[in-house]
């Protein structure tokens, strides 16, 4: 019944969040223009992609059982085109595609297209670091940089980073089966482009011109800037212990480092120090070549993916020895705004005590009435004896009933 | 269905790739290194796989067959395509080419794979384990005895196979309290091994280092703490220090723990991460328990390896220990063993799992879960 898949299978940072928050809050309008966007939730393709890489993920694979046969099934059982989005898809090893692919249709005739949004790696390098300590992570800037560099990539970070955005390797992964015209790059644009330039970009590669999709989300992944990193690389190093996944979550990653801490902007920004640019930029033309020559439909320019022009050397702000200053301006914001959101949740704590306390006196008066001790009267007596026991049984039996 | 690929060519890479691919599914246990074309080679590719397999599924298919060999035995077909079809699990090196060719633009650097870790194969092996269990029903469950009237806490290790071990209280007509302990290394090395069957994620230095220091302890180590909150609810005289359950059981139900070792405990582990998206929390529990554990035990030398954890978490130990006897003595709790014994013993030494052997065991298992299949 399907006539056409999308897969988006990467890669992070490149907008990837915010299509996929109006894909889902647009459910019954693009239903209605035949694009489909199976989720029960907003991350179900999230969790079907731990599903599909058996991939651990802090406890939220256990919500992630069967999530991807469950995204298969409902892909094939649509009729017309299906978007299925997920950034961590770029991770996926042959085995997991080959099993995504068989499970989409490919041997019963779906059409299947792959889709990769890149952004150039001068900006992605310091954002996974930056991803990685909002994960928890407590490894400096100057040790992550010299993982990703080392050609073995045999660590675990180097291991995911050029995983997830090693854009040739991505396609070849995926798409290395399927004829060119069957794969899409949608290239992120520049900085300072208009800012709406790369939604218009997803909308032509998803074919979504022309329908009004509700844009309004308060959902965005803003970045941190260097002092403020540095802050949240301290917060783990101290809590990681003591504080586990599923609390971290709400209270680091979305209270402080999204909701407070990114909203800081005139600190300097997080880039790739001088001694690495060189070596970046000849990455970024190796894959600029080598995607050009594979002859893959571009939705934007190849040229994107140069990296911008490398800032002044003092410009450049060193996370792992921030401004120290900056630091406690950071963190000075975040007690401030743990002590508010503490504040609420204890004016919410009385009143649910006190909510507590009334029920508890109106239980006490209850058993005061004189028909409630009359009834545990002939209760406590007919405990007393085999017979009285029976009765009682049969009582509540039929009061079951 | 995949296409039907032309014969290859045995001078180029991809060609003694595909031919030495063709020969470890009919058995071959020649590593990669060594591997020659000769005249008995087919010339057609396996047109069962889509793709040529990484050097994970290929290191970890020969080492199966070494293992079926040494029993006699041969990994049937079915086994086999499925190491070679089986993905990576959970996080690590990506699918990895084999060397001795021309080198490729992007993606991992190539590699011999008999230099291997063998965390990179127990990767593959743990997910093709996980899938197997997650299918296979679960033996019944041995019926669990009777807790007695007395709360322990302590031991999680201790505490989990008390429940099932049945004992029941000898002598005490009135509530009491026991903390179960043991020397705070293989108490350590029991916290994060009953971890492990709850599927809990990491391996046992990443534990420790996590939540160790100084001046830090887990909250499960910490037996006096323990003694004191039990104390708040028994009263001091009635709360027990157990540091020899022995003297606590019931002749009809003796508290036994299972004859596994830490090696058994981080295969244990390795296969609840990768069952973590195959099945909810209680059923990978039972299933890591029933199966998993259960299997390990029966399989074991009597004298099963002492439990310990690796430096420097051991000598952190010894001191925290030394300094919770004084606690522990200065509140003069009943002992049914000796205080002492909470102090790590000098002759245990550090102790860690060995990946080699874990994946060795691994091994075992996959071919035990196909036995029947085994010819």
């Amino acid at each position: 019944m399907t006539h056409r898949i999308v897969l988006h299978v990467g890669t992070p940072k490149t907008g990837t969040s915010y299509l996929q928050d109006v894909l889902f809050n647009n459910r019954a309008r693009l239903r209605r223009a035949g694009i489909h966007y199976p989720a029960n939730r907003f991350d179900a393709h999230f969790l079907a992609a731990l599903d599909l890489m058996q991939l651990p993920w802090g406890g939220l694979e256990q919500e992630a059982v069967g999530a991807w046969d469950r995204l298969a099934t409902a892909a094939r059982q649509a009729n017309g085109t299906v978007i299925i989005s997920h950034e961590i898809l770029a991770r996926a090893g042959r085995a997991h595609v080959e099993r995504a692919m068989t499970t989409l249709g490919r041997d019963d005739g779906a059409e299947i297209q792959v889709v990769v949004s890149a952004r150039d790696l001068m900006r992605q390098i310091p954002a996974e670091w930056q991803e990685n300590v909002k994960h928890r992570a407590s490894l400096s800037y100057s040790t992550f940089l010299r993982q990703i560099v080392d050609p073995e990539r045999d660590s675990r970070i180097g291991s995911w980073f050029w995983s997830v955005q090693e854009i040739p390797d991505i396609l070849q992964r995926w798409a290395g089966a399927l004829p060119p015209e069957n794969v899409q790059i949608i290239t992120v644009p520049r900085p300072g482009a208009d800012s709406g330039l790369l939604w218009q970009r997803f909308t032509e590669a998803f074919g979504l011109m022309g329908l009004d999709l509700e844009l309004m989300t308060d959902r965005s992944n803003p970045s941190l800037g260097a002092a403020e990193a540095a802050l949240i690389r301290r917060i783990n190093l101290q809590v990681n212990a003591v504080l586990p996944p599923p609390e971290y979550r709400p209270l680091v990653r979305e209270l402080l480092a999204h909701q407070t801490l990114s909203k800081r902007r005139d600190s300097p920004r997080l880039s790739v120090p001088a001694e690495l640019r060189s070596w970046v930029r000849e990455r970024e033309e190796e894959w600029i070549s080598s995607l050009r020559a594979a002859g893959y439909r571009v939705v934007g320019d190849l040229d994107d993916l140069r990296g911008a022009d490398f800032l002044p050397d003092a410009m450049w702000s060193d996370p792992d020895h921030p401004d120290e200053a900056a630091v406690s301006d950071a963190a000075v914001a975040a007690i401030s705004r743990l002590l508010t959101e503490s504040a609420v949740a204890q004016r919410e704590i009385n009143r649910l005590h006190a909510e507590v306390d009334h029920a508890w006196r109106e239980v006490e008066r209850a058993h005061l009435r004189p028909t409630y001790r009359l009834r545990a009267k002939i209760v406590r007596r007919a405990q007393g004896s085999r017979v009285g026991r029976g009765a009682l049984k049969a009582y509540r039996k039929l009061r079951r009933r | 269905m995949s296409p039907t690929l032309p014969p290859f060519d045995h001078s180029t890479l991809l060609g003694r790739s595909w031919s030495w691919v063709a020969a470890l599914q009919r058995g071959t246990t020649i590593p990669w290194p060594l591997w020659r074309d000769d005249e008995t080679t087919p010339s057609e590719r396996p047109t069962t796989l889509p793709y040529l397999p990484g050097a994970q599924q290929l290191e970890l298919l020969r080492r199966t067959n070494a293992v079926a060999h040494a029993r006699g035995r041969t990994v049937p077909a079915g086994l086999a395509d499925r190491i070679l079809r089986a993905g990576s699990t959970d996080r690590g090196r990506g699918d990895l080419p084999l060397n001795g060719g021309e080198l490729a633009s992007f993606g991992p650097p190539a590699v011999d794979p008999t230099t291997l870790p063998a965390t990179e194969l127990l990767r593959v092996a743990a997910g093709l384990i996980a899938r197997d269990l997650a299918i296979a029903p679960l033996p019944a469950r041995p019926p669990a005895g009777r807790r007695g009237r007395q709360d322990l806490v302590g031991d999680p290790w201790a505490i989990r196979f008390a429940a099932d071990g049945g004992w029941r209280r000898r002598l005490w007509a009135r509530r009491t309290g026991a903390v179960l302990g043991t020397d705070l290394a293989t108490l350590a090395a029991h916290a994060w091994a009953d971890r492990c069957l709850d599927g809990a994620g990491s391996d046992l230095g990443g534990w420790l280092a996590e939540r160790c220091g100084p001046e830090r302890l887990p909250a499960v180590l910490d037996l006096a703490a323990h003694a004191r909150r039990t104390a708040q609810r028994y009263g001091m005289k009635r709360t027990h220090i157990v540091l020899d359950t022995g003297l606590m059981a019931d002749r009809r139900f003796p508290i036994s723990l299972p004859e596994v070792d830490l090696d058994d405990l981080e295969l244990i582990r390795r296969v609840g991460r990768a069952l973590g998206t195959l099945l909810p929390a209680d059923q990978r529990r039972d299933t890591l328990e029933q199966m998993v554990l259960r299997q390990a035990a029966e399989r074991s030398q009597p004298a099963a390896t002492t439990w310990s954890v690796p430096e420097p978490f051991l000598s952190l130990l010894h001191e925290h220990a030394e300094r919770q006897v004084q606690v522990l003595r200065r509140h003069r709790y009943p002992v049914l063993g000796q205080l002492n014994g909470i102090v790590p013993n000098p002759a245990q030494g550090p102790g860690e799992p060995d990946q080699d052997r874990v994946l060795a065991r691994a091994i075992d298992l996959t071919i035990d879960l196909h036995r029947e299949e085994t010819t």
